[in-house]
């Protein structure tokens, strides 16, 4: 079981909810990948356009509901951000992102931990979304975030583990859970960031994206619950010569 | 009547219209689900417990969000 901030989590596959062709797909496609915790976003409303509750199907697939803080340039605008979905999802958790960039949606490291040490101050159970950066998820921890969500690619891109040598570093050091955001392009990477010792894997666009995103949420299921089996089984040890695997008794010698 | 300017739009309400009532007069004319919005009064977040208390000003900026999906 995974365990952030007294929740247990019997699912190390997190997912997003965006990008979907429509709302029904989503829903099958998350209820097929067995997650536990969902990402939403806030946005103004659009008094126009009549859009659809999302919360309620949601509430009734017994998910857990993650609000991040998508849109927000700076600290003090996540902060907002992250009090409007306080009150709109009844729930202190927030996924903290700060992307002032569009083009590569990096990250801002100074931003971030500006604003988790105040959202943790104000009672919030703060997941940061960051770069792969060691000391600044060791600076998160300190200031009391619940995990760290380091990057394996840039968000949406679907290109995999970019950062993994950095993300194993990661892993190694933290106390609190690493849940690998962004990238994840396909469930051998998925399963990759389980088998390196990663607490969980979130997942958006490499299922939503796929041409059929209820079998692609199954793949993944079922590759993050592999790599987490063989992470825990342990790896036998890497060497650049062969090791034979059957008996060289040279029994064949002398036939010809 | 008053103005308050709602996500941008001009609106009229009756005067000494709390912001529960202008919600939902919004809710009737627009297409606007009160249920899981969260609401800023002048920057101000209102919880929803005191929308009934919180009296509307001629030219209040109330904002309006919604959840919506994504990653």
């Amino acid at each position: 079981m995974l365990t952030i901030a007294n929740h247990q989590f019997s699912s190390r596959l997190f997912s997003g909810t965006g990008k979907f062709s429509n709302s029904d797909t989503m829903l099958d496609a998350l209820r097929a990948s067995g997650t536990e915790l969902v990402t939403l976003a806030v946005k103004r409303v659009d008094l126009k356009l009549r859009t659809d509750n999302l919360m309620k199907p949601l509430s009734d697939l017994g998910v857990k509901l993650l609000p991040n803080t998508s849109g927000a340039r700076n600290g003090k605008e996540a902060i907002f951000a992250a009090q409007l979905a306080q009150e709109m999802f009844a729930t202190n958790w927030v996924k903290l992102e700060i992307h002032p960039d569009p083009k590569y949606l990096m990250p801002d490291p100074i931003e971030t931990l500006i604003a988790a040490e105040a959202l943790v101050k104000l009672g919030f159970v703060v997941l940061p979304y960051v770069h792969a950066d060691p000391v600044l998820c060791h600076r998160l921890e300190e200031v009391g975030c619940a995990a760290v969500m380091p990057l394996a690619s840039p968000i949406g891109s679907n290109q995999g583990l970019l950062t993994k040598e950095f993300l194993r570093i990661i892993i190694e050091q933290a106390r609190v859970p690493v849940v690998i955001d962004a990238g994840i392009g396909c469930p051998s990477d998925a399963s990759a960031a389980m088998e390196m010792g990663a607490d969980a894997v979130l997942v958006n666009t490499a299922i939503a994206s796929s041409p059929q995103p209820v079998a692609m949420a199954k793949c993944f299921q079922q590759a993050v619950i592999t790599g987490r089996a063989a992470y825990q089984a342990g790896f036998g040890q890497v060497s650049c010569q062969a090791n034979h695997t059957s008996p060289l008794t040279g029994f064949l010698n002398g036939l010809s | 009547m008053i103005n308050v300017v709602v996500n941008s739009q001009d609106h009229r309400v009756p005067e000494n219209s709390n912001l529960l009532m202008t919600l939902q007069l919004l809710a009737e004319s627009q297409s606007l689900d009160l249920s899981n919005i969260a609401v800023a009064l002048n920057q101000h977040i209102v919880p929803k417990s005191q929308w009934a208390e919180m009296l509307c000003q001629h030219g209040d900026q109330i904002d309006l969000f919604n959840a919506v999906a994504g990653g």
